[in-house]
């Protein structure tokens, strides 16, 4: 079965949503890198890992998706059955494996994320945890709901991590950080039940997209800062 | 209570003190303006002449330790690295 959810109407909105996070994700991991050079400090390194792997995991998802929805229209004008069909059985063989990747890569993304966050060092959890992560998201049947409530799951610890920094540091940059992890944290909510609402896939991408924004705010604003 | 420095900081404070310095200060001096044991303040310094942050001159026969352009850059770029350390709680 191809990974095609929300209205078609949105097909292709959404890379523009997913486009947006992409450039966060290399931004940030941009910066970080450049303090990991400044400070030698691996923690740093491993945030801009993240970062750049929370990227590519929205690049992969961009790419596996683009064969399904221009299938979506070439089926409309061209309306040769047999041909179609087969086409669709590759694409969505190449669908699965491109969705399969970019998820097991976000998850592994913010699995990074909160290692670094949490400041976890111990081999064996890593070790664990990496392997609770492996078996979640490939021995399950219903891999779509596990990916979602592992990642808001992993959101959620983040956001209080934040939340936690925020109280501490009080800076209006900690507050971007930590309602945009927020949003983050709802959409998730959104993606889990979209197989029954196709419109929760738009309010998901949406808030997803919102946050993503305000992070984007908190950097450039940092950037530009002298 | 005094609040543990991170590396970051401490390189900020030892490239801030010969920045303040004129940009050239003494061991002893640098040794009392980086608040650390004498052991710990050659190890930073070495990292730091090892990255061309800080160099190393002699003035009337004694030692100095000297910022360079690239040390200057560091401290200025402090600031964003101390920000965004603190906007993710790193």
């Amino acid at each position: 079965m191809a990974y095609v959810v929300g209205p078609s109407w949105f097909y292709g909105i959404d890379y523009v949503f997913d486009l947006v996070s992409v450039i966060v994700g290399l931004l940030i991991s941009f910066f970080a890198y450049r303090t990991y050079r400044y400070t030698s400090q691996k923690k740093y390194f491993y945030f801009a890992g993240s970062l750049f792997l929370v990227a590519l995991a929205f690049i992969a998802k961009i790419l596996a998706t683009i064969p399904i929805y221009s299938k979506e229209l070439k089926v409309e004008t061209v309306g040769l059955v047999t041909v179609t069909s087969q086409v669709i059985t590759k694409v969505a063989w190449i669908n699965q494996f491109g969705i399969s990747i970019a998820r097991l890569v976000m998850l592994f993304a913010f699995l990074i994320l909160l290692l670094v966050s949490l400041k976890i060092k111990d081999k064996k959890v890593i070790a664990l945890l990496v392997y609770f992560l492996i078996i979640s998201t490939t021995l399950v049947s219903s891999s779509y709901i596990i990916f979602h409530t592992t990642l808001l799951l992993m959101l959620g610890i983040l956001f209080l991590n934040y939340r936690r920094n925020y109280l501490k540091v009080k800076s209006a940059n900690a507050g971007m950080v930590m309602y945009s992890f927020l949003l983050i944290v709802v959409s998730q909510v959104f993606f889990i039940f979209e197989w029954g609402v196709k419109y929760f896939y738009v309010i998901g991408e949406s808030i997803q997209l919102i946050g993503y924004l305000i992070l984007l705010f908190a950097m450039v604003k940092l950037l530009v800062k002298k | 209570m005094s609040i543990r420095r991170t590396k970051i900081e401490i390189i900020n404070d030892i490239l801030g003190a010969i920045q303040k310095k004129g940009g050239k200060i003494k061991p002893t001096h640098l040794l009392y303006k980086s608040n650390l044991s004498y052991k710990k303040m050659l190890e930073y310094v070495k990292e730091l002449m090892n990255k061309g942050m800080v160099g190393e001159t002699e003035a009337n026969g004694k030692k100095m330790y000297t910022i360079t352009d690239k040390g200057i850059q560091y401290v200025q770029e402090f600031k964003k690295i101390k920000e965004f350390s603190d906007s993710f709680g790193l």
